[in-house]
């Protein structure tokens, strides 16, 4: 049997929020190329995603439950000066963190947040309202995250 | 396995003086009486404290009896007895003050060793019933004392509740337990009140008024508590550093959080509101704001202990600027955040017997600094753009020393032990008076040669400093006594000190104010002996003071040249 792992697009060096889950932990992040660049490390190093949880929590680093990436094409993030893109995606990751903090059970049960905030760019103005956008992207991440729980779940069951 | 059930024993009188030390400061144990006058519905609470005979407001122990009176439902003789007993029956109404029925008696055991309730119900008013805690030890037996009233007390106690319900409730006992003066007890109701049950006094639909007085041997009027928001929400502005305006608060977050049970329950989410204001000193009199901006700012109060997480439960603040452990500093005292809660959160939060204090767990508290991150950040860059504004010059040389100066006397302190002056003062002093009419008048706000413009000084204090051309040749200051507001001084703007030191620092540097109160203070030391030494001619000490301004003046014009870079160093 086969089933479709995922698929990605978008150009190379354009603005991303994403999110990994794996059991009951949730990791946010941003990048400025097309995510799985960035997600390569999140498997890899030891200051990343897995890192972290073979630190939190080893038995669910290295069990069998799957691990899930959803990622987010940030374009007002593009249209600021490239000098700015940095910023702001930073300025959306943390007040996604903030959208957590505020109400985790859109992602339920991944309750356990392994990111950190990045500092918030206060003195910063951007062409775009970062609470707005950060609240539909939390909002995409948490409907593709249950639509694949569904969908993972039931291929368990077959 | 047999079990059985077997009575233990209560020591009554222990058990009182434990719930006497559950720890309460007298204002907190009088707005938990206030609490259950709120819940019993009352629409208006007089709070009085009656001195002891012989002791004033600054003593301490000085308060004799406690008494709230209420207008709310009121009791009758059995719900009194009820009230009296230990622990709740649990029938609370939805967001009741009131939760483990220990109130009364915890907050009045701590301000007093008997309370005596006396109520109103339906028109029929109850006999006194008083837990007192030495009858208590006397029977070791949880008894109360109940006595009919006298005529003269139905009369008093009728006056006190002219409504058909209401309560009384008097404390008295108070000389055995230590407490802080009752200036300093009305001082935080009066300050705090108006907080706490703001959200009850303002209420559209059934406004709550609450009055204060303290008795000494008479029955002065109320002082009625108004409401405050501390967060000044009506005033706030959405957030935007672009565009700070330094006078305004700034909404930095208005959020619900969510709380998951993780059983499939459901609470109400815990409202979040954080708010930045500007740094205090912004009212102060080195501040660039005009005066009706100053006095905003001053409204605010912003300080340490006014800052950080005001928690209301049900309306009412239970907790007075929380650090969250830790997590808001003192560099964020302009910072405050209003968390409301309702009884639904009180097992979450751990809400103690008190309802004063509760705890955070690890997990909530990291969700909190996670949300609260970026208002923290947002208060801490108002405060950095309020510092910068104050280390601006403010562009009128002379007023910020003006103002600072507003409220320092200029007396002779030869002078202050004598009555009324002898003749040749007064005719000294209108002759000094005549002759700074003049210089007044040109020098006033922007006059010829004053740097500085009117407009800009508007409402300040009188000028007690002015730069101008119009000073001797060769003297950097000459005194003046204006009849009605005392000494002021001009400062050369032609001299070298002046031109080289004096105007390269900030208008409001210290720098600069400690130059200027140096040249006042020799200012008011000229005129007052000028004034007051009537044994010496008043020619001669003008002849000294002419040679000692050429000799100082001269001074510092060498002192000037030989050192022309000293501030460029």
């Amino acid at each position: 049997m086969t089933t479709l792992a995922g698929t990605i697009w978008g150009q190379l060096r354009t603005s991303h929020l994403y999110a990994v889950f794996k059991g009951p932990y949730i990791y946010f992040g941003e990048t400025g190329h097309v995510p799985p660049v960035r997600w390569k490390g999140h498997l890899t190093s030891d200051a990343d995603f897995i890192g972290k949880l073979k630190r939190v929590d080893p038995a669910v680093a290295f069990d069998e439950t799957p691990i899930f990436f959803v990622g987010i094409h940030i374009s007002v993030a593009d249209d600021e000066p490239e000098t700015k893109r940095k910023i702001a995606r930073r300025a959306i990751e943390a007040e996604l963190h903030r959208r957590f903090s505020l109400d985790p059970m859109p992602v339920s049960p991944a309750t356990n947040l392994l990111s950190s905030s990045p500092p918030v760019p206060v003195r910063h103005q951007f062409n775009f309202n970062k609470v707005t956008v950060a609240n539909t992207v939390y909002a995409m991440i948490a409907d593709e995250y249950q639509k694949w729980l569904v969908r993972n779940n039931n291929d368990v069951k077959k | 396995m047999n079990t059985t059930t077997q009575t233990i024993d209560v020591h009554a009188a222990r058990l009182c003086q434990a719930i006497a030390r559950i720890g309460y400061e007298p204002q907190i144990a009088l707005m938990d009486i206030v609490d259950n006058a709120v819940t019993a519905k009352a629409s208006t609470i007089h709070i009085s404290l009656f001195l002891a005979p012989g002791k004033t407001l600054k003593n301490r122990n000085s308060v004799q009896k406690y008494q709230v009176v209420d207008d709310g439902v009121g009791m009758t003789n059995e719900e009194i007895r009820a009230a009296f007993s230990l622990g709740a029956n649990g029938k609370y109404a939805p967001h009741s003050l009131s939760k483990y029925g220990m109130g009364l008696k915890s907050a009045g055991l701590s301000l007093g060793n008997r309370i005596h309730i006396v109520s109103k119900k339906e028109g029929q008013l109850s006999s006194r019933q008083t837990f007192d805690v030495d009858l208590i030890a006397q029977k070791d037996a949880f008894v109360i004392l109940v006595s009919l009233l006298s005529s003269d007390e139905v009369a008093y106690y009728g006056s006190l509740i002219p409504a058909a319900s209401g309560t009384v409730i008097e404390i008295d006992g108070c000389e055995s337990i230590n407490h802080q003066s009752s200036s300093t007890t009305v001082r935080k109701l009066e300050e705090r009140m108006g907080v706490v049950y703001a959200s009850f006094i303002s209420d559209a639909i059934r406004p709550l008024s609450i009055g204060i007085r303290v008795c000494a041997g008479d029955l002065p009027d109320f002082k009625l508590i108004t409401p405050l928001d501390i967060l000044f929400r009506d005033q706030a502005k959405a957030w935007d550093l672009a565009t700070y305006d330094y006078v305004s608060p700034y909404l930095l977050l208005d959020e619900d959080l969510k709380l998951d049970m993780g059983d499939g329950k459901t609470i109400p989410p815990i409202r979040l509101i954080a708010v930045a204001l500007p740094q205090d000193k912004l009212g102060g009199p080195s501040s660039p704001l005009n005066p009706d901006q100053k006095s905003l700012v001053k409204r605010y109060q912003v300080s340490r202990p006014n800052a950080g997480c005001f928690i209301y439960r049900n309306g009412r603040l239970i907790q007075w600027g929380n650090d969250l452990e830790g997590f808001l500093t003192k560099d964020e005292f302009n910072l405050r955040i209003r968390m409301d809660l309702t009884e639904e959160h009180d097992d979450v939060l751990h809400v103690d017997v008190t309802k004063q204090r509760l705890e955070i767990d690890d997990e909530l508290l990291a969700r909190l600094k996670r949300i609260l991150g970026d208002p923290r950040d947002s208060a801490k860059a108002v405060m950095k753009k309020c510092t910068a504004l104050l280390d601006k010059p403010t562009g009128i040389e002379g007023a910020a020393y003006s103002e600072r100066s507003a409220n320092v006397a200029e007396d002779d302190p030869e002078e202050m032990a004598t009555g009324t002056p002898p003749e040749e003062v007064l005719l000294r002093q209108q002759e000094q008076a005549v002759e700074a009419e003049t210089i007044k008048d040109a020098t006033q706000n922007g006059g010829a040669g004053v740097t500085g413009g009117a407009a800009m000084l508007g409402e300040a204090p009188f000028a007690k400093i002015r730069y101008t051309d119009g000073v001797e040749y060769r003297h950097l200051w000459t005194p003046y006594r204006d009849a009605k507001e005392g000494v002021f001084v001009c400062i050369n703007t032609h001299h070298p000190f002046y031109t080289e030191f004096m105007a390269s620092l900030a208008d409001n540097s210290p720098e600069r104010l400690l130059l200027e109160a140096l040249i006042f203070g020799a200012g008011v030391g000229q005129i007052n002996t000028a004034g007051n030494l009537y044994e010496v001619e008043l020619e001669d000490i003008k002849k000294v003071f002419s040679r000692f301004h050429n000799n100082c003046g001269s001074y510092l014009a060498d002192f000037t040249s030989e050192n022309i870079n000293l501030l460029s160093k």
